[in-house]
């Protein structure tokens, strides 16, 4: 039993000694991934745009210092690259961020890769995206459907897309008018629109409710009195890797680090979206017929010919293939 | 739904059965006699735990039991004939008497033993529940009795229980703030704490070192750490039943004592001497006014509890007690923040009431006991704003119900009803995003039958079945139960087995540490925590100064509800179901010298829960993800020496546990939900937390020494003064309590504290 009293001290000699050992708690993961990178490049804009945040160790971002960086894009299949430039953005809500940008114009079906290289490590972020091409195929106009050859009962147009790879991220429809004499424009946007979704392998088909569209344009824009220059339908179409769980863009989801992301050695995404459009003038009989005061109208009432020129469908101006 | 009409059906032949058995095992024993009684302390009318009541004779017969909880012994199937009684226990002056019994006679004797400083040979009755020492454990069972609780180094002369909890292997503190105990790999809310048969929601005060059970009011406690027969349900881990002391029955007493961190209040005596005590008890911190300027730092933490018993001896056969217990607690969390206006600081505060009634009865024409009880409790939670709580939580719960025993010779018929009526109320604040509470009314009802069967001399098994229905919720569960005990002279073979449900649940968010609110509900998802526990124990006391037990077990769980996990910082968030699976094994070595007491205990747990947030699939490609919860505590030692010196008793305790697991994060940057096209000029995005994989580090293992010295001194012929000095963590170890990934705030457990105290007694 007395050596078991020596028990007590041998106990306070193992404490002792281990009142040495490490306490210090690190919260933080060593990890190379240093950015985290969200942008669109997008093909409808001249300059391009991505957020690059540094990942940092405090819950607050602080003050915004320089980024010891490079930003380079490079079009991967015409070998081009471009240095981006730094700006700090003030937002809203009084948080400032570095937005990086160039002026870029994106062409259909290229591949654009963005890397950050940091000025003090080798470890590169790097983010990879493919610009939606121009499909292939065509926009077919149906034609309208009369009842009554002096009164339109219904008018209905179904615009039939051909060589869709993908469902469409967002259709917009929209009525041109001519806003002013010297030929500008002014584009009305429809609210909703039917979608009857895909009819056939690689097909979209939208059809339009002239008369609808007419009534909806009487309580936005009163365009009687101003000509109709052309029906537009747009598509906005997504980079493919814009491709969240279960096919929703739920934040509760998407926030968790990796999840849809494309930034190898860091976090975030970068996609690319394209936007292809076509427009279409109905003939004047029709115009007059939906009420809309046509060019020819105008052209008999000011004695000025208008100085545009409608390419009815084909599609929109692009960057050149 | 076919369930419940099952369970209907038991709930209603279920009480037919049982007095068909016990008529039948009653008939049986018609040509043998039956003795029984209460054993108690002469000296204070105290129930005595333990003793052995042996009959012997002539012919070399030998029969005997052992006293329970209530002092109750019970010795059936006598043939007639004349007999020696003894009644022994440690530390009493054995009784002796000569019975002569008769066919189908049941007598009644009630022992009362005088207290003496005499030894006890040899034990000869073995019951399940052991009276005393840290290795006596039998199939996750152990006793605790309060002279265990007062070997504990404490910064208070009165022990308590909670501190001797942290001692034994298996149990997992939160720390010295904020009380939260994980049993053998439980989380706290699935912990059953039973008081005199009334349920306490949430015992343990925001001070690790206290519970709602001092010593001095404690008169036995069993711990089940799993595998609990069907007396217990409505949890999934553990069980403490909890049993107070009774009011001196003979002369009054009372004790006061000071020390920095509670004042305290003991009054008790007789009401009608002899029969009817009362016992009144009464803690109130002081720690903001006294260990706060030891440490010279602040402790926001303020609680205090109140207890009181009435206890009757009705009869020769019959006892009837009432026991009440309030606690309260408050604690602040965090730094001050602007809230409408006002500078406040969050706080978390929780108020305990119960009461019970039990009257406890032998038959006059049986040999049985019974139990009936009717109690009530209540807790209210809150948390929030100190001017404003945004969360709270007001939860009780009326509970009738009776355990009944028939002696029945090498078996011990239990069997029980109950009935609860549970009211649940919860405002949540929006912290769970996916479930929504409101006033609800529980009805349960259900009953047990678990036989406890001698199998010759050697083996004690216990099967048993709870049926638990709950009608408005049209949900019943059958949970098997079995209990086994085999005793082979020095050593002891032990097992248990059985299936556990737990409809009403504890929702708290495991994120956070720091914070105990906890919100009592049914459970949300639509599904109900299940848990099976397999336990397999041996021990060894090869000498009476030596005992070793080793006990291994395994659990597994299903539907657990746990917080999801968000990249976005905030509190709130959703409840995701999980799966788990528990094993483990502790290992306890105690050596009892008459002036020296040593207990080492080394406690090995795997806790693994696979999550299935709906996440998880898209993160990690995997259905469930398995992952070590914050309180899997690998390796978990503990070491504690007391040296009777000179009239001191020196207490030394050592308790180590390896790093627990938390999230490490790869640091913060701000999230820009990219649905379409995103102007990021003028999106700022939300701050995200880039956090690893869950749980995957470990934090920096804890350690601490604590120890006391003590001596008790008489200044009178009736009253004794207790001095007390000691040190909390006598080698300042800063063992982490949590770290605020969000402020990299780190706070600590409590530094070393010195602390002092007196205790004035008088009997």
């Amino acid at each position: 039993m007395h050596r078991l009293v020596f028990l007590i001290p041998a106990l306070l000699m193992i404490a002792v000694g281990l009142a040495a050992c490490d306490e210090d708690v690190n919260p933080f993961l060593e990890s190379d991934q240093n950015y985290t990178l969200f942008g669109t490049l997008d093909m409808g804009r001249d300059t391009q745009y991505v957020r690059v945040i540094p990942i940092r160790g405090t819950l607050g971002a602080g003050e915004i210092s320089p980024l010891d960086v490079t930003f380079i894009s490079e079009d991967l299949e015409a070998g081009e690259r471009q240095k981006w430039r730094d700006s700090v953005v003030t937002f809203a809500n009084g948080t400032q961020g570095h937005v990086f940008y160039a002026p870029l114009r994106l062409r259909p079906g290229h591949t654009y890769r963005v890397e950050i290289t940091p000025g003090n490590s080798d470890v590169i972020t790097t983010a990879q995206t493919t610009v939606p091409a121009v499909p292939d195929g065509d926009v077919r106009l149906e034609e309208l459907v009369f009842r009554d050859a002096f009164a339109l009962t219904a008018a209905n147009q179904a615009v039939v897309w051909t060589g869709i790879d993908r469902e469409p991220w967002r259709i917009d429809h929209y009525y041109r008018f001519m806003a002013s004499p010297n030929g500008s424009f002014q584009d009305v946007h429809i609210p909703k629109i039917p979608d009857n979704g895909p009819t056939a392998p690689a097909a979209w088909e939208v059809e339009i409710d002239l008369l609808e569209d007419k009534s909806i344009l009487d309580t936005l824009y009163s365009p009687g009195e101003v000509p109709l220059a052309g029906i537009g339908m747009e598509l906005t179409m997504l980079d493919l890797a814009f491709s969240p769980p279960e096919g929703r863009f739920d934040p509760e989801v998407l926030v968790q680090p990796g999840t849809m992301s494309n930034v190898e050695n860091g976090f975030g995404f970068v996609g690319s979206v394209a936007r292809f459009s076509v427009e279409w003038l109905p003939d004047r009989h029709t115009a007059r017929l939906l009420g809309y005061m046509t060019l020819e109208d105008l052209y008999r009432l000011t004695g000025r010919k208008p100085e545009v020129r409608i390419l009815p469908f084909e599609w929109s101006a692009l960057p050149d293939k | 739904m076919r369930s419940f009409w099952i369970s209907l059906a038991f709930l209603v032949r279920g009480p037919a059965i049982l007095v068909l058995f016990a008529a039948l095992a009653t008939a049986a024993y018609g040509q043998t006699a039956s003795l029984r009684g209460f054993v108690t302390d002469a000296s204070d009318g105290q129930p005595l735990q333990g003793v052995n009541v042996v009959l012997t004779n002539d012919a070399g017969a030998f029969l005997g039991a052992a006293a329970d909880v209530d002092g109750i012994y019970s010795i059936s199937r006598i043939p007639p004939g004349t007999y020696a009684l003894r009644a022994t226990s440690i530390g009493y002056a054995a009784y002796a008497d000569t019975l002569t019994l008769a066919t189908g006679e049941l007598r009644s004797l009630n022992i009362a033993l005088r207290p003496a400083d005499v030894e006890v040979g040899e034990v000869v009755v073995e019951a399940e529940k052991e009276t005393a020492g840290a290795a006596a454990i039998s199939a996750g069972l152990q006793t605790i009795r309060p002279s265990d609780i007062e070997m504990i180094p404490a910064p208070d002369v009165s022990g308590d229980l909670v501190n001797y909890l942290g001692v034994l292997p298996g149990v997992v503190t939160a720390g010295d703030r904020g009380g939260q105990l994980f049993i053998r790999g439980g989380e706290p809310t699935q912990n059953l704490v039973l008081l005199d048969n009334m349920l306490i929601y949430q015992p343990f005060h925001i001070v690790g070192f206290y519970s709602a059970f001092p010593s001095d009011v404690i008169s036995s406690v069993d711990l089940y750490a799993g595998g609990f027969g069907g007396k217990y349900g409505g949890r999934i881990s553990s069980v403490m039943d909890i049993t107070s002391r009774h009011g001196n029955k003979r002369r009054f007493a009372g004790a006061v004592s000071a020390a920095p961190y509670v004042s305290t209040i003991k009054l008790e005596g007789p009401l009608w001497k002899n029969r009817v005590s009362f016992l009144v008890s009464g803690r109130k911190s002081v720690i903001e006014q006294g260990a706060a300027r030891l440490v010279d730092q602040p402790l926001p933490f303020d609680f205090d509890d109140e207890f009181a018993k009435i206890h009757a001896n009705i009869s020769r056969n019959s006892q009837l007690s009432f026991s009440a217990i309030r606690t309260f607690d408050r604690g602040t969390i965090g730094e001050p923040e602007l809230f409408e206006g006002r500078l406040t600081t969050d706080q978390v505060s929780w108020k305990n009431e119960a009461f019970a009634l039990n009257y406890l009865l032998l038959p006059a024409n049986f040999p049985a006991r019974a139990e009936i009880t009717i109690a009530k409790s209540s807790i209210e939670n809150a948390f929030g704003p100190a001017v404003k709580p945004l969360k709270s939580s007001t939860t009780s719960q009326y509970a009738v119900g009776a355990n009944v025993t028939h002696y029945a010779g090498f078996v011990d018929l239990n069997w029980g009803v109950f009935l609860r009526a549970s009211s649940l109320d919860s405002k949540l604040g929006g912290q769970f995003q996916n479930i929504t509470t409101e006033l609800e009314f529980n009805t349960d009802v259900g009953f047990y039958i678990e036989p406890e069967i001698q199998l010759g001399e050697k083996l004690r098994v216990q099967p048993g079945i709870r049926i638990h229905s709950f009608p408005s919720k049209s949900r019943s569960f059958v949970e098997p139960r079995f209990r086994a005990v085999w005793n082979l002279g020095v050593h002891r073979v032990s097992a248990a087995w059985g299936i556990y449900h737990q409809e009403i649940v504890g929702l708290n968010d495991q994120r956070d540490v720091g914070n105990v609110f906890t919100a009592w509900t049914s459970s949300p998802l639509g599904t109900v925590p299940e848990a099976m526990h397999f336990i397999g124990g041996y021990r060894i006391a090869p000498t009476p100064w030596l005992s070793f037990s080793l006990e291994g077990y395994y659990k597994t769980l299903s539907d657990l509800m746990i917080a999801e996990w968000t990249a976005f910082p905030r509190f709130t968030t959703s409840l995701q179901p999980a799966d788990g699976r528990i094993r483990g094994a502790d290992v306890r070595l105690e050596l009892v010298f008459k002036s020296f007491y040593s207990f080492i205990g080394y406690g090995l747990a795997d806790v693994q829960y696979d999550a299935r947030q709906r996440s998880i699939r898209h993160w990690y490609g995997e259905q469930a993800r398995t992952f070590h919860p914050s309180h899997d505590r690998r390796h978990q030692v503990n070491a504690l020496g007391v040296l009777d010196l000179f009239g001191f008793d020196l207490s030394v305790r050592w308790q180590f546990g390896s790093g627990l697991p938390y999230t490490q994060a790869l640091g913060f940057d701000e999230f820009i939900l990219l649905a379409g096209p995103t102007d990021v000029l003028k999106d700022p995005g939300r701050t995200r937390v880039l956090y690893g994989q869950p749980y995957k580090g470990r934090l920096p293992a804890y350690h601490r020494l604590d120890v006391s010295l003590e001596r008790e001194a008489s200044i009178g012929s009736n009253v004794g003064l207790t001095l007390q000095a000691g040190l909390i963590n006598a080698y300042d170890r800063a063992n982490l309590f949590y770290l605020d990934l969000f402020t990299l705030r780190r706070m600590n457990q409590l530094p070393l504290i010195p602390s002092f105290g007196l205790k004035l007694e008088f009997n």
